[in-house]
């Protein structure tokens, strides 16, 4: 019924107005590529069914796509198909915010900011924990570590990460 | 502190917030007595000792748990879920 | 004086600094304190009582008295250890508590009057007459207590958090800990070890001992170099651990750029670490103790150990002239290492009377230091045997052993009381105080080298250790001498004496913690290290029992005084707490807003325009759009969480008072949630947007609250529940659009027909902008005709802009949350300044929201005796003629005193509407029947009465009609 709306709305990074990417020392940090993020939340006795569809449900890591995300909860970069009535599925792209940090000293830098045991977080491991005083999401990369927040604490997140970068590398040149 | 929460593994006791002692699981019926209301909102046992309680990970996976923890060493006995372990 | 090499001191490089203005040179790895004793300053600092001349007494981070300034200006740092703090070229110290200066200090009077200032002189002078106190003697009294002092400036320097994992902490990198180091090193476990002071070694560098064929110093750095070189050991020196905590948590104190002229950009001035440990072995080493004799403090005397450590570390003789004074055998090597650098020992005092130390030097046995002299140092003293006369030693140094005190106390942090050993005459930690942790070497009362080996090795798993000297201590008690006149120290920080543990006696503070208290024995930054053993063996003589019977007072963290910034870490000035900024921040900036914190949110408060200076001024035009034109307001950052599943209905009902499984898709229902004990917890909507889904809102406030709670309520009540939630409230900006213009706006942009039949008062409706999908609600907290409409929060900044524009071509724009507060308390809406925690439904007059037809979460308890009634605080509207109504402020009848008992209420919301003058909303005392009668708010705050009538707390458009239009 009537004309449809002609406005153009355009989009806004969560990072706008913040320096990104960001080097320093050998590390390097950037806003994550992540244009669609959707949750997938399988109803009681429905995860076989789940799975069925997406594949192996991990916890505490991440398979592909799949990225663990919480109690009964995952995370899929892609907006799922076929998962009427065994799951609840929400559009959270706009949600987050994520940075991915690497190069050498990412994990002084990560140990900095959550109380994880950074020397030994792996690639593919995913933990909820505390990320600079703030519920986050830790996902780990190759060389290095994806650190996600809630979209309005983006500022927050950025601003302690670069501290932490400039700490540890003004740290690493310190002799004796 | 440090909780050991079967989904992510032992966590400092920052990420958990502490609701209370575990009898909050077992919400007496609409119509129980008033007495049975009134323990279970406000009479609480006081031990020294192992104390059944209920924490949620409230920084971490979100899970509700069961914890028993000795009230004068804080030594955590044992962890389970809430949603699994109905006791 | 320099007399050889020390091996931490690189001779080449020169260090320039300057101590109370003037130059001081030194070299690199010198501390302050070995400095000034390079240079031959014994005098260092004032006590702080009696201002009595004081020198350095350790080597170590216990120090008592050589306590410093350094640093200028905002960087200044007070009561820093001069035996910890390495000198760097441009550093500026200065001495503390003395005025004018070091030599000469005019408090030092209070040494004259010591009478009448020994300990607890605070309780029984000044006394007279009563009023001086408070206005005089407490201001005076009070500036001159304290040892350093702060700049008072804006701190300068930033401090890092970090964390910390390893299999096994070993927490010192004396023989013991490096032994265990190595051990449990080579066999690949994760090791951190922490020692608090520059490198690893201990006293390994402070003694002339051989370590497997080599220097004990050697001996450290090759352990030093092959620990630096398992990439499974981590090694952190300057790092303190300050404290044990439950789960096998350690916090730590790393000095990073304390001690760099020039740190690079970005470094911290230190680290606090918390560290989680599998195991941890406590090899933090032991205090020498020192022994009270008559006027023992004088610049000079020191511990023999100290002696050493100048000797060895330094290349430092103390002085010229030194005596030993020992109650043990360790006191004998300290001749040895000063004959073999060449430095006069002028005799050896042994308390013990049958001891033969066999040293080529004046021996006297079974005696004891009677008397000292040297107002600014030492420069003679007298010792005497029982039954014999004086004798006359000439000394600027005297070199006190007392014994060691096993470092115990990071195992007394979790409760812990260490236990007394008869054949050292010291504690020693009570095994499993903190579990995880063990105690080895000298921390445990193992004194020798080989000792300390063996248990470190064994602690780690077992095999070869190095040969080692294994010599016995061997010492007999003697705390302090008797019979002869003078006072003689024990606390040297906080100056107490073996008298006023004496009067504490008298007076009857017997007890250990009393005797703590009423002299402050032990309650100095120093925490009593050297203290307490001397306080408790006096106590002991007194009371007639054994010093394990007298106990001991437990010890806090921090092990040593760390700066509280290092535990606020980044966290503070502006990045206090973490900022949420809204979809429409950026836009605001433009506008030049004001900001309102609600928790973390900044919301805009006001959008100042043309010449307005005030926020009412702002306030007032942007109600006045919303009431005759439309505005636009960022309501983003209220909860909202999308319920989705067969169940939700079920979960729904539960949580809320009323019946929300009856609730049509496309249909939108206010709701209460209450806490279990019957009070209202939240307020919110819950719109149906399909058969299984639903989107529940809550305060911005509560949102974190009400998803904590439905957790509990999902996985602890009804686990079986087909409900899944998760919250949306980032996902989605959402705007209000409000006013009698909202609906015209809106048709306009998504150019689509609005009337109640598309999208009805309290409805919902999926729609499109260009290509984005959002949501439509019609509801309102304005009480004006208005919408919500949300788009995906990429398109937040967007969507804001063209709703600007808009409403700007209607006759409005922006509204911020000032105007907001006024519009809502127009309409009695409220918020938790009403629902505040201890109303109940009822109480703000939703009594009938509650459903009698089924359960609720808080249904029972809420029909309790007491709730409900004519004694119960109502919801009411106040109305002011003249003066405006202030939250805060309590209500009493006209003519009442303003007492408790005449009490009838208090305002829980206020403002001055610029239509309808001074508003408030109150709970008053059966308010609902009382609408009419007039009133008085008194505000004690502000000192101000102000007459009121009660009303209705809807003090506009009453049937809603607009809202409904």
């Amino acid at each position: 019924m009537g004309r449809k709306c002609v406005v153009e709305l355009s989009a806004v990074s969560p990072f706008a107005g913040a320096e990104l990417p960001v080097s320093c020392g050998g590390m390097h940090l950037a806003e994550t590529e992540m244009p669609v993020l959707f949750s997938v939340a399988p109803y009681p006795g429905q995860r076989t069914a789940v799975e069925g569809v997406l594949g192996q449900l991990p916890i505490g890591r991440r398979n592909g796509d799949l990225i663990w995300s919480g109690l009964d909860q995952w995370f899929l970069s892609a907006d799922p198909e076929g998962l009427d009535g065994i799951a609840a599925v929400t559009d959270q792209s706009d949600a987050w915010a994520m940075l991915d940090l690497t190069g050498e000293g990412w994990r002084d830098v990560l140990a900095r900011l959550s109380p994880l045991d950074a020397d030994r977080f792996e690639a593919q491991q995913v933990a909820r924990t505390e990320v600079a005083h703030m519920a986050g999401i830790v996902i780990g990369l190759e060389e290095g570590v994806r650190l996600g927040i809630l979209r309005s604490f983006a500022r927050t997140l950025h601003h302690h990460l670069v501290d932490a970068m400039q700490s540890v590398t003004a740290q690493s040149v310190l002799s004796e | 502190m440090r909780i050991e929460c079967p989904q992510c593994g032992a966590r400092d006791v920052r990420e958990f917030t502490y609701l209370g002692a575990a009898v909050l699981a077992d919400r007496p019926d609409a119509d129980a007595t008033t007495e049975a209301w009134q323990d279970y909102v406000h009479l609480r046992d006081n031990p020294a000792g192992p104390h059944d309680e209920l924490w949620h990970h409230a920084m971490g996976c979100s899970a509700w748990l069961r914890v028993r923890r000795n009230t004068l060493t804080h030594e955590i006995l044992t962890v389970t879920m809430a949603q699994e372990d109905r006791t | 004086m320099r007399v050889r090499e020390g091996s931490r001191i690189d001779a080449e490089r020169v260090v320039r600094f300057s101590l109370n203005g003037k130059a001081v040179v030194g070299r690199k790895g010198d501390t302050l304190a070995s400095a000034l004793l390079a240079n031959d300053q014994r005098l260092m600092g004032r006590s702080f009582k009696y201002h009595r001349p004081r020198g350095v007494v350790t080597a170590g981070s216990e120090e008592p008295n050589a306590l410093f300034e350094i640093g200028t200006g905002a960087g200044q740092v007070p009561n820093v250890r001069g035996t910890v703090q390495e000198i760097f070229d441009g550093m500026v110290a200065r001495s503390q508590n003395c005025w004018p200066s070091l030599e000469r200090d005019a408090l030092a009077i209070n040494d004259l009057m010591s009478r009448f200032l020994s300990a607890g002189f605070y309780y029984k002078t000044f006394m007279w007459p009563q009023a001086f106190w408070e206005k005089l003697y407490e201001p005076i009294i009070r500036r001159a207590a304290g040892l350093g002092a702060l700049s008072g400036d804006e701190p300068v320097g930033d401090f890092d958090k970090a964390w910390a994992h390893c299999d096994l902490l070993i927490i010192g990198g004396g023989p013991a800990g490096l032994m265990a180091a190595l051990t449990a090193g080579r066999t690949g476990q994760r090791v951190l070890i922490a020692d608090e002071d520059v490198r690893l070694g201990g006293r390994l560098d402070a003694e002339s001992f051989e370590l497997g064929g080599m220097a004990s110093t050697d001996w450290a750095r090759e352990a030093a170099a092959e620990l630096d070189s398992l990439p499974n050991v981590r090694v952190m020196t300057r790092t303190t651990v300050t404290g044990a905590y439950d789960g096998r948590t350690f916090g730590a104190y790393e000095r990073v750029s304390e001690h760099l002229a020039s740190p690079p950009a970005g470094a911290p001035v230190g680290t606090f670490w918390r560290i989680v440990a599998d195991r941890t072995l406590l090899a933090g080493g032991a205090h020498e103790r020192m022994i009270a004799f008559p006027d023992n403090d004088r610049p000079g005397i020191m511990q023999a150990s100290a002696v050493r450590s100048y000797l060895h570390r330094y290349g430092v003789a103390p002085g010229r002239k030194v005596a030993v004074f020992t109650n043990n055998d360790d006191g004998w090597r300290t001749v040895d290492d000063l004959q073999a650098a060449g430095v006069e020992v002028s005799a050896l005092i042994d308390t013990r009377p049958d001891v033969e130390p066999g040293r080529d030097v004046r021996t006297v046995t079974g005696a004891q230091v009677v008397a000292t002299r040297g107002r600014l140092g030492l420069e003679s003293l007298d010792i005497s045997k029982p039954g014999g006369g004086r004798q006359f030693i000439s000394a600027d140094c005297l070199a006190v052993s007392g014994g060691w005190n096993p470092s115990v106390h990071l195992t007394c942090h979790m409760n812990g009381r260490p236990i007394w050993r008869d054949d050292i005459a010291a504690f020693v930690p009570k095994p499993g105080a903190v579990p995880g942790l063990e105690a080895i070497g000298a921390a445990n009362g193992a004194f020798s080298t080989h000792e300390a080996l063996r248990a470190g090795a064994d602690a780690a798993g077992g095999g070869e250790i190095p040969a080692a000297e294994d010599a016995p201590v061997n010492v007999t008690p003697f705390w302090h001498v008797t019979g002869v006149k003078g006072r003689q120290w024990l606390d040297l920080q906080n100056d107490v004496t073996v008298k006023d543990i004496k009067l504490a006696h008298q007076e009857n503070f017997r007890s250990v913690e009393h005797m703590k208290r009423y002299t402050t024995l032990g309650m100095a930054t120093d925490q009593g290290k050297l203290s307490n053993m001397g306080g408790l063996a006096v106590m002991a003589e007194l009371t007639g029992q054994p010093i394990p019977s007298v106990g001991t007072t437990t010890f806090r963290p921090p092990y040593t005084p760390i700066p509280v910034a290092a535990l606020a870490g980044r966290a503070h000035r502006a990045h206090f707490a973490p900022d949420r900024y809204t979809p429409s921040h950026q836009l605001s900036e433009e506008r030049g807003a004001s900001y309102v914190e609600a928790g973390l949110w900044h919301r805009a408060a006001w959008f100042p325009q043309g010449n307005e200076t005030t926020w009412k001024q702002s306030a007032d035009r942007e109600v006045g759009w919303v009431r005759g034109a439309v505005g636009v307001c960022d309501v983003t950052t209220l909860g909202k969480i999308d319920v989705q599943g067969p169940g939700a209905r079920d979960l729904l009902d539960l949580l809320y008072t009323g019946k929300m499984s009856t609730l049509k898709e496309g249909r939108v229902r206010y709701g209460l949630m209450l806490r279990e004990d019957g009070f209202v917890m939240d307020d919110g909507t819950c719109a149906r947007l399909g058969p299984d889904h639903y989107v529940i809102t809550t305060t911005t406030a509560a949102a974190g609250e009400v998803m904590a709670y439905m957790d509990f309520c999902a996985q602890v009540l009804k686990p079986d529940l087909p409900v899944r939630f998760i919250s949306t409230t980032e996902q989605w900006a959402q705007f209000a659009v409000a006013g009698p213009q909202s609906r015209a706006l809106l048709e306009g942009l998504l150019d689509q027909g609005l009337n109640d039949d598309v999208l009805p008062f309290m409805g919902y409706l999926p729609v499109q902008i260009g290509d984005v999908a959002g949501r439509l609600f019609r509801i309102s907290f304005s009480g004006e005709l208005a919408y919500e409409l949300a788009v995906p929060t990429r398109y937040g900044d967007a969507l804001i802009r063209v709703l600007e524009d808009r409403a700007k071509a209607l006759g409005g724009g922006l509204y911020g949350m000032e105007a907001l507060n006024i519009l809502r308390i127009e309409k009695g809406f409220i918020t938790h300044s009403e629902i505040h925690g201890r109303v109940t439904a009822d109480d703000i007059g939703f009594g009938r929201m509650v459903s009698p037809a089924k359960d609720c979460i808080g249904k029972v308890m809420s029909q309790r005796p007491g709730l409900h009634g004519a004694e119960r605080q109502q919801l009411v509207g106040l109305r002011a003629k003249d003066g405006a109504l202030k939250a805060g402020a309590h209500i009493f009848g006209q003519g009442k005193r303003a007492s408790a008992e005449n009490d009838q209420g208090y305002i829980t919301s206020a403002c001055t509407s610029p239509t309808l003058g001074h508003l408030a909303l109150a709970f008053v005392v059966n308010g609902r029947a009382r609408h009419g009668e007039q009133v008085v708010a008194h505000d004690g705050l502000h000192g101000t009465d102000i007459a009121c009538e009660i009303v209705d707390p809807v003090f506009m458009d009453p049937d809603g009609e607009k809202m409904r239009g």
